[in-house]
Parts: structure tokens; sequence; C-alpha cells
């Protein structure tokens, strides 16, 4: 694939970059189009944790589909690390909202499933599926099926599966969705030290604000297919729950759900 | 070490009858089946009564029971004895060997039957979604094929082979083809896309992604197209016997048919579905043994 021309100012490229990106869908066959995606520009430095925040319907998780590579532009450019993304790849792994841990795998063949494919051996495949099982404290767990474990467990193995595949970006569309505080909780402090170990690039979409406050680097809100805010998150990590309930941290959610709730008042 | 030994408490298992104080009922649940069966039959027999040439309309169980010696008629000669119309007795003896070889060769040709069928259902079925040509090539006439009404072409079976065992295995495989190819269409058709698209991020190719990932998620509907396809088998074997072989069980209830041997029928009748109730409860345990993950 034809690499493009790179900001002759920027010696790394961008582990991820939206370059003027457009995606448009046909509604129903009817002939009339949707804009899901508005010429967005948007990138992401290497190792970089990025949260995007947005409303539903307006264009997050399409742009996760086209930088797993699960859909293309209409126009424009999404690119990894300077190449357009030209399908799925194990570079970019992806952890769905929904549970896509395999039920006919066990739980250490689910972590190791990647590694398999490919062509790690099994002796190393071990090991990994070890160290990532002592990670997410589901040692006793290796030899469990799915349907044995708890939701918020699947979770973790989701996650698992897909660092243990060393993905240099993790896509995540609203992992945690539906979990409750604590276990959501406990998920953060697991995927912080995943991602510390691993150092991936993270694009990660939530509707959570402190969600977002907790786990970001920076914090983009897209609306209406546009980015239309972004913020640097200043706080050191790892981040606790006393510092998200801190002044600085409320001043902070409060500029975001300002800026979220200003857009769409001027839409409607 | 099981999958479930070290378990922690967070899993929760369902509850047991004891622990919901409920009492269980002390007799199997199928052997209440068979008893309340039984009595209904009888009643069913004294309520039918005889027919016009003094015979039970429906068989009692004296009548049943009674037949199971005529069963001797249906062995084909060996271990020193001779078939009866060659001027041999009726023995008991007889009577078993023939249940065992009749009941044998039926259960034979279905499984038999079925496995091929099963196979080539499952192979072009997965060819068919895996290659667009055969897609387009091969789904209207697989279709029309399924369309057919296949009991009623057990007699040209029978003309283009003859009274064969290759006429009875092709026609029931045929059959179990027929099932198992619709089914498997269905059930990789209905795969999630989210477990395809989950595996392409993990670096999956189209070949493993089929086998390792298509295939199983589809298995548990395909088991229920397996078990579709097995009764179905089972109605077609006894079908094929019926016209072209000279033993089988399927041949016992055609003799017993053209002789009003009313209870012979019924017999016959009771041994097949004993034998085709028994391999569906081995093959539902074969198919929860494939699916232990469920």
């Amino acid at each position: 694939m034809a690499r493009l021309a790179a900001d002759p100012n920027r010696r790394v490229p961008p582990a991820v970059e939206f370059r003027n990106v457009t995606k448009r869908f046909e509604i129903g066959g009817s002939g009339q189009a949707h804009v899901a995606v508005d010429h967005l520009n948007l990138s992401i430095q290497p190792g970089e944790f990025v949260c995007v925040l947005g409303p539903s319907g307006h264009g997050k998780s399409t742009m996760l589909n086209m930088l797993a590579g699960f859909t293309e532009p209409s126009e424009g450019y999404v690119l990894h690390e300077g190449n357009p993304v030209s399908g799925p790849g194990a570079e970019r792994g992806v952890v769905f909202q929904r549970d896509t841990v395999f039920p006919w795998k066990r739980v250490a063949d689910n972590i190791t499933f990647g590694l398999k494919a490919r062509g790690i051996r099994r002796t190393e495949r071990e090991k990994v599926a070890a160290h990532y099982l002592k990670l997410i404290d589901l040692e006793r767990f290796a030899r469990a099926w799915p349907h044995q474990l708890s939701g918020g467990m699947r979770r973790r193995v989701a996650i698992a599966s897909v660092l243990a595949n060393r993905p240099q970006v993790l896509l995540m569309d609203e992992p945690f969705t539906g979990l409750d505080y604590v276990r959501r909780d406990k998920l953060h402090r697991v995927l912080e030290q995943l991602w510390s170990e691993v150092g991936c690039t993270v694009f990660f979409i939530t509707h959570d604000v402190d969600e977002a406050l907790t786990l970001a680097d920076r914090i983009v809100i897209v609306m209406h297919g546009k980015v239309t805010f972004e913020m640097r998150v200043p706080f050191e990590r790892p981040r606790s729950t006393e510092l998200i309930a801190s002044k600085d941290a409320v001043d902070l959610r409060l500029t975001l759900l300002g800026h979220l709730s200003k857009a769409l008042t001027e839409a409607s | 070490m099981s999958a479930s030994e070290g378990l922690p408490t967070e899993i929760a298992l369902p509850l047991q009858d004891s622990e919901l104080g409920r009492r269980r009922w002390p007799v199997p649940a199928w052997l209440t089946t068979l008893v309340v069966f039984l009595i209904l039959w009888q009643a069913a027999s004294e309520l039918a009564g005889l027919n016009a040439a003094g015979i039970n309309m429906v068989p009692s169980l004296p009548d049943l029971a009674g037949a199971t010696k005529l069963l001797g008629n249906y062995w084909p000669g060996g271990f020193g004895l001779q078939r009866t119309a060659a001027g041999e007795a009726l023995t008991w003896k007889a009577a078993i060997l023939a249940f065992i070889y009749n009941s044998g060769l039926t259960i034979l040709r279905t499984e038999i039957g079925l496995l091929s069928g099963v196979v080539a259902g499952v192979v072009l079925a997965a060819a068919v979604s895996w290659s667009p040509f055969l897609r387009r090539t091969l789904t209207f006439p697989a279709h029309i094929a399924r369309m057919l009404p296949l009991l009623a072409l057990v007699p040209l079976f029978n003309l283009w082979l003859g009274d064969t065992e290759p006429a009875v295995l092709l026609f029931v495989g045929i059959v179990g083809f027929c099932v198992m190819f619709a089914a498997t269409l269905a059930a990789l058709g209905a795969v999630p896309l989210y477990y395809v698209q989950f595996a392409q991020s993990l670096g999956l190719g189209r070949l493993r992604l089929y086998l390792t990932v298509i295939l199983p998620a589809a298995q548990p509907r395909i088991n229920v197209g397996v078990q579709l396809a097995h009764g179905f088998a089972w109605s077609a074997v006894i079908a094929a016997e019926f016209l072209g072989m000279q033993f089988g069980l399927g041949r016992i209830v055609l003799m017993a048919r053209e002789f009003n041997q009313f209870n012979l029928l019924a017999l016959a009748g009771f041994i097949t579905v004993g034998w085709a109730t028994a391999s569906s409860a081995l093959l539902t345990r074969f198919l929860k043994l494939m699916t232990r993950w469920i």
C-alpha cells in the first residue's frame, strides 16, 4: 500500500490519523444519504490514550469501524502510522461493546487465539496466557468455559485476548457499558495496567464523562460527525475516585458537559 | 482438572429441586411416560374392539407379546436354523436372531445413509457459503432438490438402482443431505458478524476464520439440523425397505400388512420407534458432548 506524503514538520507519523474523512450511508435503499462522519480531522500520537465522547448516532462507532478496517471512508483517508487502512488486521485490535469472547474456546485458549493464528509456538502461548491470566486475576479460570464466568470476567478476558496479541492500536467501543460501578472501576484499573505494559495507542469510545476523565490523556468530543472540542486531561495516573470527585475534575466535567449540551442545543 | 473444579462462589449454579423445597417423583419420568402410554394403548385396544375377521383393531398388549415369536419368520437362515419358508419350525431362537438381524440392518442403513448425507450436506453448504461462484451455481438447484417430495421418490430410486443396499443408502443419504444443506446454510448465515470482525481484528486469515470461528459458531444450529435429519432418515429407511428390501424392519411392517397381522405390524412399529428413540438419545448425547461449551 502506498504511503501518503507525511507532514514534513513531523518526524514520526501519528499512530492514527483521520485526514478529511467523510462517511456516507444510504438509508435503507431509499437513495437518500446519511452523513455519519463529515470531513473529520484527528491525529493520535503513538501511545496516547484518547477517549471519544459524544451522543449516540453522531459518528463515533463509524470512526472506529473505519479505523478497524471494517468499513471504508467515502472520502478522505484513515491512516495507521502513515499508511491507509485497507482492512482489518492484528495491529489494530478491537474490544467491542458486545460479548465477543468465543464461547467454544476455554478462557486460556481465547487469550492466545490471535497468537495461535499467527503461528506462535504452544510453549510461548502458554507463557503469554499465564501472564495475562495473572494480570486480569483469572488464573484459576484458565480451563473454564466462558459461560462459567460473570459478565465482568468475560470483559476482562476479551481485553486480555486483544492485548495478548500485542496490537499497536487498541480500539474500544463502549467496552464497559452496562456494568456496575464497582466492576467498571476494577476494569479501568485492569485496562490501565495492561495499557501501560503493552504501550499501545488507545482509541476509546464512551458516553461516560467520568470514564473519559479517569482513563484519557486527551478527550475528543465528536458531534454530527465532526470533532467539535478537544481537551487534555492534566491529572497524574492512576486516577482515584477521590481525584475524579475533586473540584478540578468537576470543572473539567462541567466544561465537557457544557460543550456536549451546547452542540446538541445548536443542532436542534 | 475438570472445568468446574475450583470455581469461586460468584458463579451462580442453578438451584437443585431439593433446595427449592420440591420433592422429586421417585420413578424416572421416561418410565412413568412409558407405563402411562401402555395403559392408554391397552384401553384403546379394549375400546376399538374387533374387526370383521375377529382380530383386535388395536392389538392388545398380550397380542403384541404373542407376535414376538412371529419375528422368527424374518430370519434369513444361519446359526443352525433354516428359514421358516424352507420348512424350519418357528422358534424363539429364530425370533431373537431375526429381531437382532432386522433391527441391526435397519439401524445400519439409517446411520450410514444419514452420516453420508450429513457430511455431504454440511460440506456442500459450507462450500456454497464460502465461494460466491458455488453460491451462484448451486444454491438454486439445491433448493429445488429440497422442495422435492422425497418419500414419493422411493419408487424412482428402486427403478434406478434396483432392490439393492446402495439404493437404500443413497435414498436415506439424499434425505439427510437435503435437510442438512438447508440447515447448515441457515446456521452459517446466522453467525453474528461481531465474531467475524473480532477474529479479523485478531489477524485471522479467511480459511482459519472459517474453520475456527464460523463453523464452531454455527455448530449449535447445525446440530438442530442433524437431529431433524435423523428423524427424517428413520422415515426414509422404513419407506425404502417397504419397497425394495428383503429384510429390515420396514420389510416386516410391509409383510405384516400383507397378511393382516395387526399385532406384528404394531410390534414392528414399536421396535422401530424404540430404536429410533434410543439412537436419537445417543445422538443427542454425542451432540451435547460436541457443544459442551454451551
